[in-house]
């Protein structure tokens, strides 16, 4: 077969499966579990046997990189957007992790969200994201790489706002999705800088070899302003610091999306995205360096946080932060090769400790009792290496998370929102001006009662 | 194929819509009322797609109806606008909530869908201006859309929008004024282009960028749209806004007709729109109230279109032009959404706390969030090429202003989720229990909307295509224009 088409299956499977279940979802037919169960079990041993073969085809024809050409997405007069799927030695090991691991935890998800009222909800955006991730793993340009990268962001916070009946994770959700969207900014404006400074955001024409080698044809000022605006699009996918306060807050969702996203997947995007930009990273010093220093702060921050947290999910989410960190320090090191061997390590792993996390306790009893006791605690004789004045304060230091949130929330969102009510404020009081204020009185006061006074049913409402 | 259409099919519509609007007026009940509209919006919306479909396959990419003179034409700038404004007033049609619908105002609907439809397909100004007042007469008179249980429009948007027809009235006087010397088919033709920047066509160009100024509601004259949306009929208000004449007189009329002047006064139409984008955004952020949220966000992206259209390249105004579809069929299903919450609820929702409608209409927050998210650039709908492009335009031209884009898109996505958490996340309260999710007609018209963003993501390229030869025709005369300047020079 093809190889080509093999690469267009594996990502399309999952958007088909979530386009047929999305669809007729809308129109009225609500699939019963076990189908809906079977469907994407379906598709992810497609999908996996595809991504075999694909990986098998390309060895045997000694193969490193395979680009599939899909011609232009829409042009206008010069400009145009290439449809293009390619996958070589970075991301063929990444799409075969992503078909695996989604796989996985959508087998684990059947019994973990049986009876759920959410399990449809759960599964549309499980294919969903398997197909934003595919995508971002297989395209061939930045400007397409913009699409799954989105799309992952979004199942992202949709799923943390999965107990959508409580408010908390709702505000969480609001609150990973400002994060995202800020960030977000680097990787919208890098790219249109890259038309800018190189004409092109192609991968084949904007590296000038293969991965991981190096070369672009960016230089200078150019590749450093595109290397920030990835690096601040990595950060915030990546929890990375100062944007890391999402990471423990994203723990609202259930246990197999906190699996997927932030164990195994999601918050690797952002390393991959350096990676994949590394010939850009190569080109400034800069660069190299404020990656380094990141993600040795957010390890630093990661394993100091993590110590101090009282909850299963969210040490994981620390741990997962520190490893991170050090992942990032590795691509700015220009270790490529190692970064990827820990991303796929770290990912099967922290996976694993996500799903485990709701037998914790099961498993830590059945750890002692074959152990013939308890275990000694393991990593003390670090903190014990500082003075305790030390100890002290970085216990408080850990406790409010190193004071990120209250930073930003200080210092970048209350003034923003400060600004925004005076505004509002005017506004408000314009229009009061102009309309009559005893009427805007009136129509504020029959608001506020509004939904409270309501106790009619839809029938006599006639809708 | 001729440079003639094979019937006068845009006639036809308006002559049709004009009539059934007579007709519909006097009909005895809401429900016959609601029947004829909706027939007739359906048998005008396949004229209109023949009559782009004509236009696409023409060899010059401009057609004229044949028989009765040259009243309208069709070409790449309004071949999708056309079909599309009669889909959404086909759309609105039938997704209003039974208890706001009286024959008076779906008369009021007719008459503004006839009116936008002959503005876009006008030949001439005098055509185009008439047209452009008609759109505003449903909304002056207290006999439309002021039903018992609705409110009325503010006296305030009432004013505005008088004054921004009577600039396009003066400004299209000052224009055939101006050049009545070459005779009166030419001094009201609207593909001859006036060179030169007289003083004369520079106060016709004037008066017309205050009507587009006043119309979109740039800032500081957006209060009339806030006012409107938060105490006006928010539907029929929706499907005015959703025309985008503002941006369409300037791609039809100051583009083309006065490109040298265009050249110079443009850039300062365009940082406004910036300048607006970025306020609406801004302020949204600490608004709770939904109808002035859905204003915000109207006004904020809308204003997305005048930056385009300033951009001075293809790209950029070919972006303007899909974000304007993006825009209209978004923004209707937003409003179309939460107009249906507040029949069904029964009151204003003041949008203080979660409301946690999706538990007992999940279809429904699916259309809103869908939209919503196509409305900010949501990859895999059309959202996502208009953005892309607009972006690719804008920052070619302006690298640093262009960088402002991003953020306030930024700051209306969290605008758009924060609005559809607090619609339908959270904890559900007793009123909103036994609340109806999407009825057949609702979920029907939604879920074809929904397609129309998400198919036209998928494949942008068949809605890109007329777009883009327009915005290269547009962008070629500005060019021209500079040179001109600079040989001058």
């Amino acid at each position: 077969m093809n190889l080509s088409y093999l690469l267009c299956a594996i990502v399309l499977l999952p958007g088909l499966t979530f386009a047929t279940l999305g669809v007729s979802w809308l129109l009225g037919w609500q699939p019963r579990e076990r189908t809906v169960a079977r469907l994407t079990a379906l598709c992810y041993s497609l999908a996996a046997v595809a991504t075999a073969w694909l990986w098998i085809g390309m060895v045997n024809a000694g193969q490193i990189s395979l680009t599939v050409p899909l011609g232009s997405w829409f042009s206008v007069e010069a400009y145009s957007f290439p449809l293009m799927l390619m996958v070589d030695r970075l991301s063929l090991p990444l799409v075969a992790l992503s078909v695996l691991l989604v796989g996985v935890v959508g087998v684990f998800s059947v019994r973990y969200l049986h009876r759920d009222p959410g399990f449809h909800r759960f599964f549309l955006l499980l294919n969903l994201f398997g197909f934003g991730i595919l995508l971002l793993f297989t395209v061939g340009s930045f400007d397409l790489l913009i699409s799954g990268w989105e799309l992952v962001g979004l199942t992202s916070v949709l799923l943390i706002a999965f107990f959508q009946h409580r408010d908390e994770p709702v505000k969480n959700a609001l609150r990973v999705f400002a994060t995202y969207r800020t960030c977000d900014i680097g990787l919208l404006v890098g790219v249109v800088m890259m038309h800018h400074f190189a004409d092109t955001t192609e991968f084949s024409k904007l590296f000038t070899q293969t991965w991981p080698g190096a070369g672009t044809s960016l230089s200078g000022g150019g590749a450093t302003l595109v290397g920030f605006l990835l690096l601040l699009a990595a950060m915030g996918k990546a929890a990375q610091v100062p944007f890391s306060g999402w990471l423990p807050r994203a723990m609202e969702g259930p246990t197999p999306s906190s699996a997927i996203f932030y164990g195994a997947l999601s918050v690797h995007a952002g390393a991959y995205l350096l990676l994949r930009a590394q010939p850009i990273l190569e080109a400034s010093m800069l660069v190299r360096e404020t990656v380094i220093v990141i993600g040795l702060l957010t390890a630093l921050h990661g394993t100091f946080v993590g110590r101090a947290c009282a909850d299963a999910k969210t040490s994981l989410a620390y741990a997962s932060m520190t490893q991170l960190g050090i992942i990032f320090m590795e691509i700015g090191f220009g270790l490529t090769w190692l970064a990827l061997l820990h991303i796929c390590g770290h990912a099967v792993v922290r996976t694993l400790q996500f799903l485990r996390a709701p037998s914790m306790l099961h498993d830590f009893h059945r750890v002692h009792a074959a152990a013939g006791g308890h275990l000694g605690e393991t990593g003390a004789h670090y903190e014990q290496l500082l003075p305790e004045a030390v100890q002290g304060w970085l216990y408080r230091l850990a406790l409010d998370r190193g004071h990120h949130d209250t930073f930003l929330d200080r210092f970048i969102v209350a003034p923003v929102i400060r600004l925004a009510t005076r505004l509002n404020q005017f506004e408000m009081q314009w229009i009061a001006y102009i309309v009559g204020p005893g009427k805007l009185r009136r129509q504020r006061l029959s608001a506020k009662a509004g939904v409270h006074r309501f106790n009619q049913t839809t029938e006599d409402v006639n809708v | 194929m001729s440079e003639h259409l094979l019937f006068p099919w845009i006639s036809l519509t308006v002559l049709l819509v004009l009539t059934a609007a007579a007709f519909v007026w006097r009909m005895p009940t809401a429900d016959a009322a609601r029947r004829a509209t909706i027939g007739v919006l359906s048998t005008a919306l396949p004229f209109l797609l023949i009559a782009s479909y004509e236009s696409s396959a023409a060899e010059g990419g401009r057609v004229t109806e044949p028989w009765i003179g040259s009243l309208f034409t069709m070409d790449a700038l309004n071949e999708i606008p056309l079909p599309l404004f009669a889909a959404l007033a086909l759309g609105v049609t039938m997704l209003a909530p039974k208890r706001k619908v009286t024959p008076r105002w779906l008369s009021g609907i007719l008459i503004l869908t006839a009116a936008t439809l002959a503005a876009y397909a006008a030949n001439n100004l005098l055509v185009l201006t008439l047209a452009w007042a008609a759109t505003i007469a449903p909304f002056l008179s207290k006999r439309f859309f002021e039903i018992k249980r609705e409110k009325e429009t503010p006296s305030w948007s009432k004013v505005v929008l008088s004054l921004s027809t009577a600039c396009v009235l003066i400004g299209a006087a000052l224009l055939v004024a101006g050049t009545t010397q070459a005779g009166w088919s030419n001094a009201l033709s609207l593909s001859l282009p006036r060179t030169g920047t007289s003083t004369m066509l520079r106060c016709a160009f004037i008066f017309l960028i205050v009507a587009v100024f006043l119309r979109k509601g740039l800032l500081p004259a957006h209060s009339w749209l806030l006012a409107g949306f938060e105490r006006g009929p928010l539907l029929p208000l929706a499907l005015l806004v959703n025309g985008h004449l503002g941006a369409f007189l300037i791609a039809r009329v100051a583009l083309p007709v006065l490109p040298d002047v265009a050249h110079e006064a443009l850039p300062l139409l365009g940082d406004l729109g910036l300048l607006t984008a970025a306020y609406t955004a801004l302020i949204a952020l600490a608004e709770r109230q939904p109808r002035r949220l859905l204003a915000l966000l109207s006004i904020s992206q809308a204003s997305f279109i005048l930056v385009g259209l300033e951009s001075n390249n293809a790209d950029g105004i070919a972006g303007a032009l899909v974000h304007w579809q993006v825009v209209a069929v978004a923004s209707t299903i937003l409003i179309s959404v939460f107009t249906s919450l507040e029949a069904r609820l029964g009151a204003p929702i003041d949008g203080q706390r979660f409301l946690g409608l999706a538990a007992s209409a999940p279809r429904l927050a699916v259309f809103f969030a869908v939209g919503g998210l196509a409305l900010v650039g949501l990859p895999l709908t059309l959202g996502f090429p208009a953005e892309d492009l607009l972006l690719h335009g804008t920052l070619t031209t302006h690298p640093r202003l262009g960088v402002v884009l991003p953020i306030v898109t930024a700051l209306n996505a969290f605008t758009v989720i924060r609005l559809f958490a607090t619609l339908f996340l959270g904890r559900p309260g007793a009123e909103t229990r036994g609340l109806a999710d999407a009825l057949p007609r609702e979920r029907w018209v939604l879920t074809a909307a929904l397609l129309f963003l998400l198919l036209g993501g998928i494949q942008p390229a068949a809605l890109v295509r007329a777009p883009a030869i327009a915005a290269e025709h547009l962008a070629s005369l500005l060019n021209r224009a500079t040179e001109t300047l600079t040989f001058r020079q």
